[in-house]
């Protein structure tokens, strides 16, 4: 192959390869773009917000490291919520707070889905989730209790003189 | 990750707090998620999601020792996405900005791979992806300041104070840091800078002001680190920073095809 064909070929590679990043970054820009309207109509409290991709170009999005809208933390940092389970068994009478012992990585991973339990939908979901993982690994208990808290934080204006508080924003019930 | 498996099966899988059939009903399955193959409830997630993590485990050893291996940063991005996709109801942060990371890796060692034949055609095709981390970065950070920023909680230290005094209910922190609420005017200084920070990221691309930015940026995710004991976001977001901007100086002069003069330096010293 001549220098001049070597030349060709390497130019055509970079081309395709500026243009596959192109691409990349173009559909990381719209979805982050997207996040930010959603922030935006969040703080306006207007239902307006750009649509974020949706079909294959939302499945491309997710192939490539494109498909996030980088508003973490923002534009508030939201409250923390909590769940808790408690087991019962109806022939004993025995009732249980059942702990989860997780590692640190993990137990931040359970907060985030906890925090997920906003929507009452999703937090039934999550509940009835937690109860089959306690019915499952606890063969005696017949019921289950899930909690799910939310912490009101005193704001900064009261910070020295109020404390914050967990408060309960659901509670189900489950038998097996 | 391996550290990380170790209580992976009490969150995911057959018998993981988030039952996968309840989790199909909260979010789409994704595009590499396993349970696009694998039926939710068969005992072969188990196995598969235990290859996966094993997958990522030793194909980033493997590209550890030879970082610039194709095949292990192939499979690396692969298995971590398939990964992320499958276990998408936990994922936060982090996991976008691991995947953005290997995702530049695997494109570079596959441009590198192309162009083996030419050294400076394949440092100019590394410099190439090096910008378009940079950029992609850069807009990220500038999206995340322009979120923070909109709203007033950044402005008036509410947010902040929220971050620093929250619950520690992962157990993720080292210190308490509910006394600053007594200093409103310092943590409104830093809720500003956060996302003063984060607007300006894009002036690290002038050569003069980069140390300032990327030390600044890497100090305030040491910071998150130390406050809200965010260790992997904070070690990723820093080994980002760290790898994609510092490393530029030597690759700018040898696709120019001028030596180094810090490795010129270093070959006079052996000498």
């Amino acid at each position: 192959m001549s220098p001049d064909n070597i030349e060709a070929k390497h130019a055509q590679a970079r081309f395709g390869l500026a243009l596959f990043l192109s691409v990349t970054l173009l559909l990381a820009t719209y979805s982050a773009l997207a996040g930010f309207s959603d922030a935006l109509a969040f703080v306006r409290k207007d239902d307006r917000a750009l649509t974020p991709p949706s079909g294959k170009l939302a499945s491309l999005s997710q192939l490539l490291p494109s498909g996030t809208s980088y508003g973490f933390y923002a534009p508030q940092v939201s409250s923390e919520f909590r769940l808790r389970m408690r087991l019962g068994e109806a022939a004993t009478g025995i009732v249980r707070d059942v702990k989860i012992d997780l590692g640190p990585e993990t137990s931040l991973l359970v907060s985030s889905l906890s925090s997920t339990s906003q929507n009452s939908e999703v937090a039934k979901t999550i509940a009835a989730s937690f109860a089959s993982y306690g019915f499952t690994r606890d063969r005696m208990a017949d019921s289950a209790e899930v909690t799910i808290e939310v912490e009101i934080m005193a704001p900064l204006s009261e910070a020295t003189s109020r404390k914050s508080e967990w408060v309960t924003l659901t509670k189900f019930l489950f038998k097996r | 990750m391996l550290l990380w498996s170790r209580d992976l099966f009490t969150m995911v899988g057959t018998r993981g707090l988030m039952d996968p059939n309840l989790a199909a009903s909260l979010t789409e399955v994704l595009p590499l998620s396993i349970y696009n193959w694998i039926s939710f409830d068969s005992s072969k997630a188990d196995s598969a999601i235990l290859i996966l993590i094993n997958s990522i485990a030793l194909t980033g050893a493997v590209l550890f020792w030879k970082p610039r291996s194709v095949l292990a940063s192939i499979v690396l991005y692969l298995t971590f996405v398939c990964f992320k996709h499958t276990v998408a109801l936990f994922a936060y942060g982090v996991y976008e900005f691991i995947q953005l990371g290997l995702f530049y890796i695997m494109v570079a060692n596959v441009a590198a791979h192309v162009f083996r034949k030419s050294e400076v055609e394949a440092l100019k095709a590394e410099r190439l992806i090096g910008w378009f981390f940079r950029i992609h970065i850069a807009m990220a950070y500038v999206f995340a300041g322009a979120c923070k920023a909109i709203g007033p909680q950044w402005w008036n230290g509410e947010s902040i104070w929220r971050s620093l005094s929250r619950s520690d209910s992962t157990g993720q922190r080292w210190f308490n840091f509910e006394w600053t609420g007594q200093f409103p005017i310092l943590l409104q200084i830093i809720g500003i800078s956060v996302f003063l920070l984060e607007l300006t990221y894009p002036l690290a691309f002038i050569r003069r002001l980069r140390p300032y930015v990327v030390s600044g940026m890497i100090l305030m995710h040491f910071g998150t680190i130390v406050t809200q004991g965010l260790t992997i976001f904070g070690i990723t977001m820093i080994s980002l920073n760290a790898y994609f901007w510092f490393e530029s100086k030597e690759l700018d002069s040898r696709a120019a095809g001028t030596p180094d003069p810090n490795a010129l330096a270093d070959s006079n010293t052996s000498d």
